[in-house]
């Protein structure tokens, strides 16, 4: 006896056929018009959705999935959450039993991977239907896109900044950053800003450990992380600087001892950020982290452009998706979980429960949608992100398989340099060997 | 219990049999008992001993969880003497043991001597002390000690108290995170506790009389009576905590969220196997660690074992 899931998924792989979609796609915008919602055909039942995040984006996300069910009563979901470490730990033993949820929050740090291995489905059949991308802005679209095909879709754009509390400086009697100053001037104004503040501050995090910001740092250089065929693009040589740079910070005191960076590292939750607890007045950290961290701290935070190379060099920041939401390859419900993305993406009642939270919405209707409503943070997070990206160049080269491995050999190599001693080249070259093993495993 | 009770009625069934009369009693009765045993020889052949032949399948072959197997033969053992994390992990591992067992196991005699001396309201202290143990492995009182040996944690706010102006980062600094883990393996000594109670309960008053007699004192009673009476329960828990501490995983992997940090100083064997397997997804290298730690610990455990006769005392050998 064929089980309705069963049944559902024999739909599915019908209504997938290729000699079926120009049918299908008719209905789509047949029906768009009349009810003014995407097409769900005939199909429905109960869809998997899994992310990572804190408690304030699983609220959010689990208010859109309400409005959906309320709106579209034959579909229901089950959901799930964690952090990003142990969410992916989860999900890639998902994958290896066959058993990924429906839609499931991606990182543009495994999109390649789990592409490669066609594991999530490519949903460009569905563009200018069930998920409405027809005002998506492009630049953050490609972000989902692998060699023609779409295999995320974007949940919200980010830019890498830095943060800093702008209650302490003003404290200390400095003026804020500009946002103009090159790697040099930033090590300068923190110098010159640790020598008033109190004990226990430190002007700047320790960002030695951080693969965002040495992205920023690189390609200020003109390359890339990786090389399009999946080898390691920065020289022994940019380890070094990069090393030495946070370790002459270091050195005079204007950025935190190992120690402190070493805790973060172990327990990242935004409540624990150096920043936020009032030990670091910078941070490096993407832009939607502004409206994370300005409600766990009484003081005014601020956001600027990470520091830039030397003169003439190219920007280093890029626009990037902050996440996307990927369909398993294996789903029974590929027409409905598109669906589902196209309304979590444009619907306004939707939009509205998102809110930025994810980054700055690609549609750019969803945009007008929340401008009216946004705090003050979030509004800083728009409006940065609105100049900001004019400045970006694209990133065109997506992670290899390493890619996660690294970001901890990153942080572990970094880390020596403060609290075992290390001397900057010995690490650099550790660091060296342990992302050529990565990369070539 | 659906596959139970068809096996139960056939097990029935062939028991009343009577077309096969060659068969004898017992062998009819070790018939029974296999077919009755055979819900849970399925589960140790298909849960267990399956999973851990197909391992070490795995362990010759490089293995993504999704891309099918790749034999590479020895390669992965070859690949762990050049691997400074493996090295390390290793060594990390080895202190932990030799300096968890031993704590452990005095902290444990030393408060079941305590606990012997019959006072009132034992089996309430007997409880309290055990309490750690039940509660020790687990993440949450994992989570309690990253907080309170956290750079602002209980620990450093009472040391500061005492005039500590600047006391270590206990878990952020590579010279002291794993010796805060020990801490917490110690800390869980009432299995070991309850189980040296039980054997200085058995041990017999006349020795102890007779020794008084004799003009023995407590330190002579404790070193020539307990302690070798104590010998063959000594040798249980060391084999035991032995076992466990080569495992240990779940504090390391909160304290240190899932990194082995700062700077892999507590990265234990088995978060180093995790994170290969889980993390990195190299399943063929994380199964062979695996494998080389169980042989290293069958080796130490033979090697104790066959140690014993040594220093292992047993009463009856020497009974009248």
């Amino acid at each position: 006896m064929p089980t309705r899931r069963q049944f559902i998924a024999t739909g599915a792989r019908l209504v997938a056929a290729p000699s079926l979609l120009p049918l299908v796609a008719a209905c789509g915008v047949g029906s768009r018009s009349g009810s003014g919602g995407p097409d769900l055909g005939a199909s429905s039942g109960t869809m998997q959705v899994a992310w990572w995040g804190g408690n304030d984006r699983a609220e959010r996300t689990q208010k859109a999935m309400d409005l959906f069910s309320n709106k579209y009563p034959q579909w229901k979901f089950n959901s799930q959450f964690t952090n990003f470490f142990a969410y992916w730990d989860k999900i890639n033993t998902q994958a290896a039993g066959g058993a990924l949820p429906d839609i499931f929050q991606m990182d543009m740090r495994y999109i390649g991977q789990f592409a490669s291995k066609q594991l999530i489905a490519d949903l460009a059949r569905f563009a200018d239907n069930a998920l409405n991308l027809g005002d998506f802005d492009a630049g953050l679209l490609d972000q989902g896109k692998i060699s023609g095909g779409l295999y995320g879709v974007p949940l919200g754009g980010i830019v890498e900044a830095s943060l800093y509390d702008l209650t302490a400086i003003q404290q200390a009697g400095l003026a804020p950053p500009t946002g103009q100053e090159t790697w040099a001037d930033f090590a300068a104004y923190c110098e010159k800003l640790s020598k008033t503040l109190p004990k226990g501050t430190w002007a700047s995090d320790d960002e030695s450990v951080n693969m965002d910001p040495f992205e920023v740092f690189i390609r200020q250089r003109n390359k890339e992380l990786y090389t399009p065929d999946g080898k390691a693009s920065f020289s022994r040589q940019d380890m070094v600087d990069w090393f030495q740079y946070w370790a002459d910070l270091r050195q005079a005191g204007a950025c935190v001892p190992g120690e402190i960076a070493a805790a973060f590292f172990q327990d990242d939750r935004p409540e624990n950020t150096p920043l936020v607890q009032g030990k670091a007045v910078f941070k490096m950290r993407w832009s939607n982290f502004l409206g994370q961290y300005q409600p766990l701290t009484q003081h005014q935070l601020g956001m600027v452009p990470n520091p830039s190379g030397p003169a003439g060099s190219r920007p280093g920041a890029y626009l990037r998706a902050g996440s996307l939401f990927s369909v398993s390859a294996k789903t029974a419900f590929t027409q409905g979980a598109a669906s589902f993305m196209g309304f979590f993406l444009t619907d306004p009642e939707a939009v509205k429960a998102l809110g930025p939270e994810r980054g700055v919405p690609g549609s750019a209707k969803a945009r007008e949608t929340l401008k009216p409503l946004l705090s003050p943070q979030d509004r800083a997070q728009l409006d940065y992100f609105d100049q900001q990206t004019k400045k970006t160049t694209a990133r065109t080269i997506l992670d290899p398989s390493g890619a996660g491995e690294i970001q901890k050999a990153l942080a572990r190599n970094a880390l020596s340099i403060p609290l075992s001693g290390t001397s900057v080249s010995e690490a650099a070259d550790k660091f060296m060997a342990e992302a050529d093993k990565a990369l070539n495993a | 219990m659906r596959l139970e009770e068809p096996v139960a009625t056939l097990a029935t069934r062939l028991a009343q049999r009577r077309a096969w009369p060659r068969l004898t009693d017992t062998s009819r009765e070790s018939i029974a008992a296999y077919v009755f045993l055979l819900p849970w020889l399925l589960g140790l052949v298909g849960l267990t001993l399956g999973p851990i032949l197909a391992s070490l399948w795995v362990s010759f072959t490089r293995y993504d969880l999704v891309s099918a197997p790749r034999w590479i033969g020895l390669q992965n053992y070859a690949d762990l003497p050049t691997d400074g994390r493996y090295l390390q992990s290793v060594r990390v591992t080895l202190v932990y043991v030799l300096l968890e067992v031993p704590l452990r196991l005095c902290f444990a005699l030393g408060l079941a001597l305590l606990l012997n001396r019959g006072q009132r309201g034992l089996d309430l202290y007997r409880a309290v002390y055990y309490l750690p143990s039940l509660l020790g492995g687990s993440v949450a009182i994992a989570v309690l000690w990253r907080q309170l040996f956290g750079p602002d944690g209980m620990v450093n706010l009472m040391l500061a108290s005492i005039g500590w102006a600047n006391p270590p980062t206990w878990l952020h600094d590579p010279r002291f995170a794993l010796y805060t883990l020990v801490l917490l393996g110690v800390w869980q000594f009432g299995s070991p506790m309850i189980i040296f109670l039980a054997g200085l309960r058995q041990i017999p008053r006349e020795i102890y009389e007779s020794a008084q007699v004799d003009g023995a004192s407590r330190v002579a009673q404790f070193f020539r009576i307990t302690l070798p009476l104590l010998t063959p329960l000594i040798l249980f828990n060391l084999v035991l905590q032995i076992i466990g501490a080569f495992q240990a995983f779940t504090a390391a992997f909160i304290v240190s969220g899932g990194t082995g940090g700062p700077v892999d100083s507590t990265l234990l064997y088995t978060l180093y196997v995790y994170e290969q397997a889980f993390g990195f997804l190299h399943m063929g290298y994380a199964t062979a660690m695996a494998w080389i730690l169980l042989l290293a610990v069958a080796v130490i455990t033979a090697a104790i074992f066959s140690s014993s006769r040594y220093w292992v005392f047993y009463m009856e050998q020497s009974g009248p």
